[in-house]
């Protein structure tokens, strides 16, 4: 759930054609993200302290080596930052009053139907700690980190009653860069770009303590982290967004941001990442996004488009059809306020004749849950 | 099986017929005996509510906001250091709990005078992380207008927030900067925001702010008080097996300077050191009932007396005595009900009225506490109900019997009759019952949980001599009566002495109910002038400083709050001082409950510093490689260091032990305190912030000209002379007797009020005899004199016997139960001029009363 | 010693004059217009039926109850002049009273019975003390004299009354069926007494009575029926 807080941090993921050059600092002070950035890791894996928002991503689908039971998981670390030009703060190394952070993280159970799962608000200190250096982080129940030959990073996510998910990950595919010259750019506002980085590819295996039973793991997860300091354009209700490992290799990434008149936003997008690493994207002219069925939530009686088409026209390999089902309905992650619900999960992913191609993740905001805009 | 519907039918028949005509026709009067039981059931749950919530949440004044906690992680000195709270890094991961820090101090809001007003409990909590908590997210409470601004409000230098009981309380609102005084230091709170509390719990004394506003606010970087530990699924908090698991989780990578425990066990600890005190209450509320139940008798008892006749004539008819004993039993419940349900109303309205005294008494004794909203438990409705069942059954038992011995009419008419409660006049029953109170005194104390010591024979042998006291107050009156009888020589006084020395049943009674308030009230009288005098004396001894440095503004005895340290040190710099004691206080934990650890100049308190010894220093031999200490009588008497020993406390640095080498007396609390070297101190404690310090000027400077001066150099601070300081303490000292007086009134006016009844009762009895004076002649006049000398007999015969009731109760809480419950030594003052004016008012009451149930029973004849 | 009003005025021989006396009890009328004199040193028998109003009578002329219309004066002092507090003074200066049920005070001895009416009109306590220790021996009880009234009989209770009610030299007694609790030994006792001490001492008497016996002591008997005097 990356977006959630952040709908001001709306990607736009393909070049509109013209360079718009960004400004140094937004007009609240905050850097903007500079074009032609090669990220400098792990310096870049860590916090970005100047710049006024910022996430980690991770999601993926596993399967326990012994049972072969199946799950999906979720873990989102947010940074948020306060007034850059505020010196008069009182703050305590345990205490922080400069940065904020947020932790989502969930586990479904693909087999049981299970879905559990827990946010935390926190301020930088010492429930949350993110490192500046390199991928170091704790943040309420979330700890990530780099493995000790670098060679990838690692994560344990905790959830309610005691169960926890720990994994080593390890990129299969080189890091993908999104943007015209390393810049995601989200609007025509000069400021509204950001780094958008991504493992699209990660191969995971670990363990997982679950109602009382620890199993191995292991699957295929996918990582984002993004930095930004911009804000979201106005009329703009919602977005579904979604990324998929494919079998043959590659994976995709789609969203749609909806706009108040029901329409797809121009901004809306879908890639492609081939096997090697490159990518190919088109606009939203391109593709249509169709509801083939909708879940209501029995708590909060919400109802979420969870089974969608996407059909997309590939410059070079014509129309392609992605049906996306959820494995399991119950998804809906409710936060600690009720008007910050939002439905993001596992599915899986068939062609137009109905065969299974992949695996998704799937993250719809805005239907009626609000956009968890408290904290932009 | 024949007999069963029979009697219901006649009890009904009798009822009808008679009861409830009698109810009918005398509203007003029965309006007034509910009431009374009413004043009786009330008085007692009044006091049980009102100290339930006054002492519900010791120190946990942030559970207004963050809600109820499920387990505590606290120090044993009640301090945490930020860098402690590193390691408890592990536990902030899981989910299944929310770690809430908490820091809290006392702080004084300043008036336009620049004096202190309104002492203020500062919190202080992680405000944003407090969004994650589940009550907090139900309650909805918002730090601001918009989430989005929180960068604005965290870390604030001086931020508060407060409910509007608060803001309504202090006048202030938003954006208004509000002087107080915090450790030592003159500084402003600003008010960012008035919670919206709808339900009004957020106490009027409390404000709220981010920790480090709060730990700026109160000089304390870096430190907080204790991580409190929240469920996060709240519905769990009963499943005793998850606690359980928890619990154990927790445990498991707890640091082990910390301590955990649920959070019902600190409040059990707490509460229990208050025990003592809330079991005195709770005594002086029992008394009130036992009263209350007195009026009852007296009131049912009135009832069986007028309608004498009726009793009389019924029996003529052949109703038989079980029918008529049933009937007033079943009269007295019926009183009893509609009394307890009205005294549940009335109670409430008592604790609403004294639940602020209480928590004065409370924060000035114990703990600070905020006072909760009044409850209302079903477990108080039914302590309720059944106390007045049980007491107007017990009330109703003599008159009813009474009523079963009236002789049918034939023998009744042939004048006065009064058959009387043969058990007053019988000296075995009082006798009895004061050797029992004696033997009693052989028990040993009771040890509570918290570690607090129950006199329970002092307890015990109070209550049966004041009983037994009541029971001989009979003879008393037909002895005092006689020695009286040759003085009286008009008419009135002469008829009046007469029928004193008569000593009808109704008299004894009407006698030994006020025996029973006036022993208390004088007990309770000698108690205070008992402490007052102990206190005075020991303040001359202990306090020969020429002046006396404390935080301003912040009262109470359990209240560690402190001065900032360099504040301190900037003072000790001042060129007049010779020398200075400094005191450095902080919470340790022996094994059971809480006691005080001191740091001092032990050299100084060897010689220079004067002290009353109970052992002086020296006179016990302190183990050696233990650190030696000079202990106070209460913690001797409570850890049983009387003949020295070793003691082992838990302070943030482990486990330590200390040896006592004096006993010093020390009226300032009763947890027992035990000083140690300060530099001891503060390598234990790893604080370096004083309580408080006496300074000894260099002999060329003038105290007051010294005073003056560091007042203006230091105006967060109190700076006093010795006899300023004297006021203060005492100052204090009468705050905490106020509840004591307070029922000491509530006793006296119900006695009243039963001496008023039964006085009337005692007029109806003799209906015949004014009769009789009529026609003889006796004017009004003379009746009414008659009158009020009876009830000034009884009132000079209450005073006597009840004073020496008294006299053992002050005897009794002097010397047994202040001992074993306090482990304070008094020096017990009589306080013989309260004693004769007590007298006097109680002879003057008497007439009064005689005067004013004489008119009113006339009134009525006519 | 005594108030203007109240006046020593018995040289006209005439003890009691009743005048016209009426009293209702709400709309039941008791007395009907009674007229009654009794001469001093006269012994007058007051017959009737129960409810015939003889006791409202005699509370009348104490003035424990005022009348509704009509005059009563005693030693030519009309009650309906005086104030409550001159009544009170009449009744225990002028009037002596015996009652069925003896009504002596409980908590007060023999002696002290009698003693207290006297110290009620302020008799000097020598003379007081000799008067009741005269009457004590007079009705026979000389060594009953330390007796509370629980420990005397009905008939020296009674005789106890009937010194109380003489020990103040009273001018009228009204005796309210004074025989009434006793048997005849002691009745005849009693009514022996009653005789020779308003004899002895010139009071008049009004005697309630049912018996007939007890009008032998008696100058006259007067009757009453349904609120009306039958005099004989």
């Amino acid at each position: 759930m990356k977006f959630i807080p952040f709908m001001f941090l709306l990607i736009h993921l393909f070049s509109h054609g013209e360079w718009i050059q960004p400004p140094l600092r937004t007009s609240t002070g905050f850097r903007v993200p500079s074009p032609d950035h090669y990220p400098n890791f792990p310096r870049d894996h860590g916090a970005h302290r100047e710049y006024a928002l910022e996430w980690w991503y991770w999601i993926g689908h596993l399967r326990s080596v012994e049972d072969k039971r199946e799950f999906g998981f979720q873990a989102t670390v947010f940074r948020v930052a306060g007034d850059p030009t505020d010196a008069n703060k009182l703050e305590t190394s345990l205490f922080g009053s400069r940065q904020l952070h947020l932790a989502h993280s969930a586990l479904s159970d693909l087999n049981s139907g299970e879905y559990i799962h827990c946010e935390r608000i926190l301020r930088e200190g010492w429930q949350a700690k993110v490192s500046t250096k390199t991928l170091s982080m704790k943040v309420g129940g979330i700890e990530a980190g780099l493995l000790t030959k670098k060679e990838g990073h690692k994560i344990s996510v905790r959830y309610p009653n005691g169960a926890v998910l720990r994994l080593a990950l390890i990129p299969s595919k080189p890091l993908v860069r999104f943007g015209d010259r390393g810049l995601s750019r989200k609007g025509s506002e000069p400021a509204s770009v950001s780094w958008y980085w991504t493992y699209t590819r990660l191969e995971a295996k670990g363990t997982l303590f679950y109602r009382g039973v620890e199993r191995k793991v292991e699957g295929l997860a996918w990582m984002d982290h993004e930095i930004s300091s911009s804000q979201l354009g106005k009329g703009l209700v919602g977005w579904d967004w979604t990324c998929m490992h494919l079998n043959d290799g590659t994976e995709l990434k789609a969203y749609r941001l909806r706009t108040e008149e029901g329409s797809c936003d121009p901004w809306s997008a879908v890639y492609w990442i081939n096997s090697d690493g490159s990518t190919t994207s088109v606009k939203s002219e391109n593709f249509n996004w169709l509801t083939e069925k909708f879940w209501k939530s029995p708590k909060t009686k919400l109802e979420y488009p969870t089974s969608v088409k996407i059909i997309v026209r590939h410059p070079t390999r014509g129309v392609c059809t992605y049906r996306i089902r959820p494995l399991i309905e119950n998804q809906e992650f409710h936060g600690n306020r009720a008007d910050n619900a939002y439905w993001e999960g596992a599915c899986e992913v068939l062609d137009s004749t109905n065969k299974r191609i992949g695996k998704a993740y799937l993250e719809l905001a805005g239907y009626g849950g609000g956009l968890g805009a408290r904290l932009n | 099986m024949k007999r069963l519907p029979t009697v219901f039918k006649l009890l009904w028949l009798l009822f009808s017929i008679t009861t409830f005509r009698h109810f009918r026709a005398k509203v007003g009067h029965y309006f007034l005996l509910v009431a009374i039981v009413a004043v009786g059931v009330g008085a007692f749950n009044g006091i049980r509510q009102a100290s339930r919530a006054a002492s519900a949440n010791f120190g946990l004044f942030n559970q207004a906001v963050s809600g109820r906690s499920d387990f505590l992680i606290e120090s044993p000195s009640q301090r945490i250091l930020e860098s402690s709270l590193l390691d408890l890094q592990i536990l902030n991961e899981d989910p299944d709990w929310h770690l809430v820090p908490v820091i809290e101090g006392s702080i004084t809001t300043l008036g336009e005078d620049k004096n202190p007003e309104k002492q203020i409990r500062l919190i202080g909590l992680d405000l944003l992380a407090l969004g994650n908590l589940p009550n907090v997210l139900e309650q909805n409470l918002e730090f601001a207008e918009k989430d989005d601004k929180w960068h604005e409000w965290l870390g604030s230098e001086r931020d508060v927030w407060i409910g509007r009981k608060g803001a309504e309380a202090l006048g202030a609102q938003v954006g208004d900067e509000i002087p107080i005084l915090a450790s030592g230091r003159r500084m402003k709170m600003k008010i960012r925001m008035i919670l919206d509390d709808p339900d009004g719990n957020l106490p009027e004394d409390l404000a709220l702010g981010d920790i480090p506003t709060i730990q700026n606010l109160l000089s304390r970087k870096g430190e907080i008080n204790r991580v409190e530990v929240i469920l996060d699924q709240i519905e769990k908090r009963e499943d005793l097996e998850y606690l359980k698991k928890i619990e154990n989780r927790l445990a498991a990578v707890l640091p082990k300077e910390l301590i955990l425990g649920p959070t019902e066990n600190r409040a059990a600890e707490r509460a229990a050191m208050t025990a003592a005190f809330r079991l005195n209450l709770s005594i002086l509320s029992l008394i009130a009932i036992l009263v209350g139940a007195y009026l009852i008798l007296q009131a049912l008892d009135a009832a069986v007396v007028r309608r004498r006749v009726e009793i009389a004539t019924l029996r003529s008819l052949g109703i038989d005595r079980s029918i008529l004993f049933l009937a007033y039993l079943l009269e007295a419940l019926l009183l009893g009900l509609l009394g307890s349900i009205a005294g549940i109303g009335v109670g409430y309205l008592l604790a609403f009225a004294s639940v602020g005294m209480l928590a004065d008494t409370v924060n000035a004794l114990y703990f600070s506490t905020s006072i909760e909203a009044l409850t209302i438990t079903s477990l108080d409705l039914g302590i309720g109900i059944g106390l007045g069942l049980v007491f107007s059954f017990l009330a109703g038992w003599l008159p009813a019997r009474d009523a079963t011995q009236t002789p049918p009419a034939q023998i009744l008419a042939r004048g006065d009759w009064s058959p009387g409660f043969s058990l007053l006049k019988n000296p075995k029953i009082g006798l009895s019952l004061i050797a029992v109170g004696i033997l009693s005194l052989l028990l040993p104390p009771f040890v509570m949980e918290g570690g607090s010591n129950m006199p329970l024979g002092g307890f015990i042998a109070a209550g049966c001599w004041i009983l037994g006291l009541a029971f001989l107050s009979g003879h008393f009156l037909v002895l005092i009566a006689g020695w009286m009888r040759p003085l009286c020589i008009t008419p009135s006084s002469r008829l009046a002495c007469s029928r004193l020395q008569d000593g009808s049943s109704r008299h004894r009674l009407a006698v030994a109910g006020l025996v029973v308030a006036v022993g208390m009230v004088t007990g309770m009288f000698q108690m205070i002038d008992s402490f007052r005098g102990t206190i005075q004396e020991w303040f001359e001894v202990r306090f020969q400083a020429d002046l006396y440095v404390s935080e301003r503004g912040v009262t109470g005895a359990g209240n560690l709050n402190g001065i900032d340290p360099e504040l301190m040190d900037e003072l000790l710099s001042d060129s007049t001082i010779r020398f200075a004691d400094v005191m450095h206080l902080c919470y340790a934990k022996p094994k059971t409950g809480i006691t005080i650890l001191a740091g001092v100049d032990l050299d100084a308190w060897n010689d220079r510093v004067q002290q009353i010894w109970l052992k002086p220093p020296g006179s016990l031999k302190s183990r050696e490689g233990v650190e030696p200490a000079l202990i106070s009588e209460a913690f001797a008497r409570r850890f049983d260091l009387l003949e020295g020993g070793v003691m082992e406390l838990d302070l943030p640095s482990g486990r330590k032990s200390i040896s006592p080498y004096g006993i010093f007396s020390d009226y300032g609390n009763e947890f027992g305190t035990a000083a140690i070297d300060s530099e001891t101190w503060k390598s234990w404690t790893g604080s370096r912030r004083p309580v408080n310090a006496s300074l000894y000027l260099k002999d060329e400077f003038e105290v007051n000209a010294a005073r003056d001066r560091l007042r203006v150099a230091f105006p967060g601070l109190d700076v006093r002379n010795g006899k300023e300081l004297r006021e203060v303490a005492l100052g204090i000292f009468e705050q905490t007797f106020k509840a004591t007086d307070a029922l000491s009134l509530i006793g006296l006016a119900v006695a009243f009020a039963g001496l008023l009844l039964g006085l009337l009762s005692i007029f109806d009895e003799s209906n015949r005899t004014w009769q009789t004076l009529r026609h003889l002649g006796f004017s009004t006049r003379q009746f009414l004199w008659s009158a009020s000398f009876e009830g000034a007999g009884i009132g000079l015969t209450a005073w006597v016997s009840g004073s020496i009731a008294g006299l053992a109760m002050g005897w009794l809480l002097v010397h047994v139960i202040n001992v074993q419950s306090f482990g304070w030594t008094l020096i017990w003052n009589i306080p013989i001029g309260e004693f004769l004016l007590f007298g006097i008012l109680l002879i003057g009451v008497g007439f009064f009363s005689g005067f004013i149930s004489a008119n009113y029973w006339n009134f009525r004849r006519k | 010693m005594f108030d203007k009003t109240v006046t020593d005025n018995y040289h006209d021989k005439i003890a009691l004059q009743v005048r016209e006396a009426r009293k209702d009890f709400g709309k039941v009328p008791v007395l009907k217009g009674i007229n009654l004199e009794i001469q001093v040193g006269e012994r007058v028998a007051l017959m009737g039926p129960s409810g015939s109003g003889k006791s409202t009578l005699l509370n009348c002329i104490c003035g424990i109850e005022p009348l509704d219309s009509g005059e009563i004066s005693l030693g030519g002092n009309s009650l309906s002049n005086l104030s409550n507090h001159e009544l009170d003074k009449l009744r225990r200066e002028k009037i002596g009273y015996v009652f069925q049920s003896f009504h002596l005070l409980p908590t007060l001895s023999a002696f002290e019975n009698i003693e207290f009416s006297a110290q009620l009109v302020g008799i000097k306590k020598n003379q007081r003390l000799e008067l009741v220790s005269h009457l004590l021996e007079r009705v026979g009880l000389s060594n009953r004299a330390s007796h509370f009234p629980d420990a005397l009989s009905g008939g020296e209770r009674q005789r106890v009354a009937l010194a109380r009610a003489l020990i103040h030299k009273p001018r009228l007694i009204l005796a309210d069926e004074p025989t009434g609790s006793l048997d005849t030994a002691n009745g005849n006792q009693v009514l022996e007494l009653l005789k020779s001490l308003s004899e002895e001492h010139g009071v008049s008497l009004l005697l309630v009575t049912h018996d007939h016996t007890s009008t032998q002591i008696c100058d006259r008997v007067i009757t009453m029926k349904d609120g009306n005097l039958e005099i004989f």
